[in-house]
């Protein structure tokens, strides 16, 4: 892989990112308002039962908004960014350079992944501060959340959106990608209520063993696609 | 003068279909190689192997004396190209996009400024570096392809349909832009296209495809003399009445027709234009100007076009 052609890629994802604000923006306000919708509609019947406290329902709110708000803002760049290049034609004139098919998704994974994931975090420390204002709760996050959230998370959101990166060079018919693409969104959208409804939130959460699986399987994902890249042929990419 | 670029027996299918069939050409440093033919002839293809994007079926490629099938990233660092429809960043402005591409072909930041600012200049967009792409004109961008190729300062250059769709204005500024960049910087540039003219006025070698197979391969100069026609136009002070119906009786002569103070001589195969002058300096008359006729790449084209169709 060429490791100096990451720079280049990385610059030029930012420099585009500041046409992307609005959408970012969007998904951010959608991100914030289905969370608020959650906490309404939920807080007041299932607190007492569910959730043993208040206190282990603010943590899952945390928890998943972070998890959300990364992969809806990240499945959302995504398409301009590997979709857009593919339909403007970019790639083709990218592939003649010394750049190779590994170091255009890493550069691209890199970028989105940090973006979605430093807005996750604000629309996280965004709840927090709700929480606190509105229900006078300060959230203690264990150990194992804070891990989660600043490690295991950047590993998840860039594993995520390099799986969808991958399929966005290998598959040319983009109804496919988009299917995968709103496939994942829904599905976290359904994990997120139904976790929260059933109450499996508390004992998951607290485990470092799903941290650890996390983490594994994002390094995992990581590496065999960044692996399956090198064999990508620019005739299939193009 | 070094090779640059060697193509042997290259042939390249796409499933059944065959885009190109064993074709070889060379092309030496500091020549404009014109890469013609119909659409559907091969000629994308064949640039699109050159430039490392498809591989071909068989055959070998040799392009800065590295096999294109190692798809190196060093010779990639090496070439320039403006590929159909420029392909550009339309969210980013102009300066943008070619430091893009600086940065990937990894300029040093002053010279990349200074390149920049210089290519810009050159194409005439000095004045539109903050502009976003999408705002711009179709001759612009053109213009703005150019540039780009042009930002590593490069010594091949791949140009496709360059001036295709764009103003006669612009495509003449284009094509002085090339021939600039031939005779002051010494590039080598591999032209496809679809004008005949513009190949003729700037390319010193040509390639005629159709369907896949080369019919022609040669120098300008050498088509221009082997596809001499067997006429000549002569311009007289005086033609005396009976002139045209001297010349035509001669043995070499096929026909002479006149046109004003001109006469146009057919002569036969093995004649030449020495033996009309003879003969009109030999009767005294007063010669002003001697011009050979020669087929246009036109027509040279359509012929080999129409034999191979055939």
């Amino acid at each position: 892989m060429n490791i100096h052609g990451l720079y280049p890629v990385i610059w030029k994802e930012l420099k585009e990112m500041r046409y992307r604000g609005k959408i970012i923006l969007g998904l951010v306000i959608f991100a914030v308002a289905f969370l608020a919708f959650i906490l309404i509609t939920q807080s007041r019947q299932t607190m007492s039962t569910t959730f043993l406290n208040i206190q282990n329902f603010a943590v899952s709110i945390v928890f998943y908004a972070q998890l959300f708000t990364m992969f809806a803002i990240g499945m959302t760049i995504i398409v301009y960014a590997f979709n857009y290049e593919r339909l403007e034609k970019t790639l083709e004139p990218l592939l003649c350079t010394p750049l190779n098919i590994t170091t255009i998704w890493l550069g691209k994974v890199i970028v989105i992944s940090l973006i979605s994931y430093l807005w996750s975090i604000i629309v996280t420390i965004s709840i927090i501060i709700i929480f606190h204002l509105f229900l006078s709760l300060t959230i203690s996050l264990s150990a194992p959340i804070l891990v989660q959230i600043f490690i295991v998370s950047p590993l998840l959101a860039t594993a995520s959106v390099g799986l969808v990166g991958f399929t966005f060079l290998v598959f040319k018919n983009i109804q496919v990608t988009k299917f995968i693409n709103v496939f994942i969104i829904v599905g976290m959208s359904l994990l997120v209520t139904n976790f929260l409804r059933e109450g499996i939130i508390k004992s998951l959460i607290i485990s470092w063993r799903l941290v650890a699986l996390f983490f594994l399987i994002s390094i995992s994902l990581i590496t065999v696609i960044a692996f399956c890249t090198r064999f990508l042929r620019k005739e299939r990419v193009i | 003068m070094p090779e640059i670029i060697r193509v042997e027996n290259l042939k390249k299918e796409f499933g059944r279909t065959v885009a190109l069939k064993d074709i070889s050409f060379c092309i030496e440093k500091g020549e404009v190689f014109g890469y013609l033919g119909p659409n559907g002839a091969g000629k994308t293809t064949t640039m699109r192997i050159l430039l490392g994007i498809l591989k071909p079926t068989s055959g070998q490629a040799i392009l800065l004396d590295e096999d294109i099938s190692k798809d190196s990233a060093k010779v990639r660092g090496r070439i320039g190209f403006v590929l159909e429809d420029q392909r550009l960043y339309e969210r980013l402005s102009a300066y943008d996009n070619l430091e893009y591409f600086a940065r990937i072909y990894q300029v040093p930041k002053d010279r990349r400024e200074e390149n920049i600012k210089r290519l810009l200049e050159f194409v005439g967009l000095w004045g539109n570096k903050d502009q976003l792409i999408g705002k711009f004109s179709k001759g612009m961008k053109q213009r703005l392809a150019i540039a780009r190729s042009l930002v590593h300062d490069p010594e091949v250059l791949f140009y496709d349909e360059p001036t295709l769709g764009l103003d006669p204005e612009i495509q003449v500024i284009i094509r002085d832009l090339i021939i600039d960049l031939v005779k002051e910087e010494k590039k080598t540039v591999f032209l496809n296209s679809h004008n005949l003219d513009e190949v003729q006025k700037i390319c010193s070698k040509v390639a005629i495809l159709k369907k896949g197979e080369i019919l022609m391969c040669d120098s300008m100069k050498k088509l221009r003399s082997e596809n001499r026609k067997p006429e000549v136009e002569v311009t007289l002070d005086n033609i005396p009445d009976d002139l045209v119906k001297e010349i035509k009786s001669l043995d070499f002569v096929k026909d002479c027709e006149r046109k004003d103070n001109k006469i146009i001589v057919r002569l036969e195969e093995t004649a030449g234009t020495n033996d009309i002058l003879k003969y009109l300096l030999q009767k005294n008359l007063k010669v002003r100007e001697v011009k050979e006729a020669a087929k246009t790449l036109e027509d040279l084209y359509l012929e080999l076009v129409k034999e191979a169709e055939e």
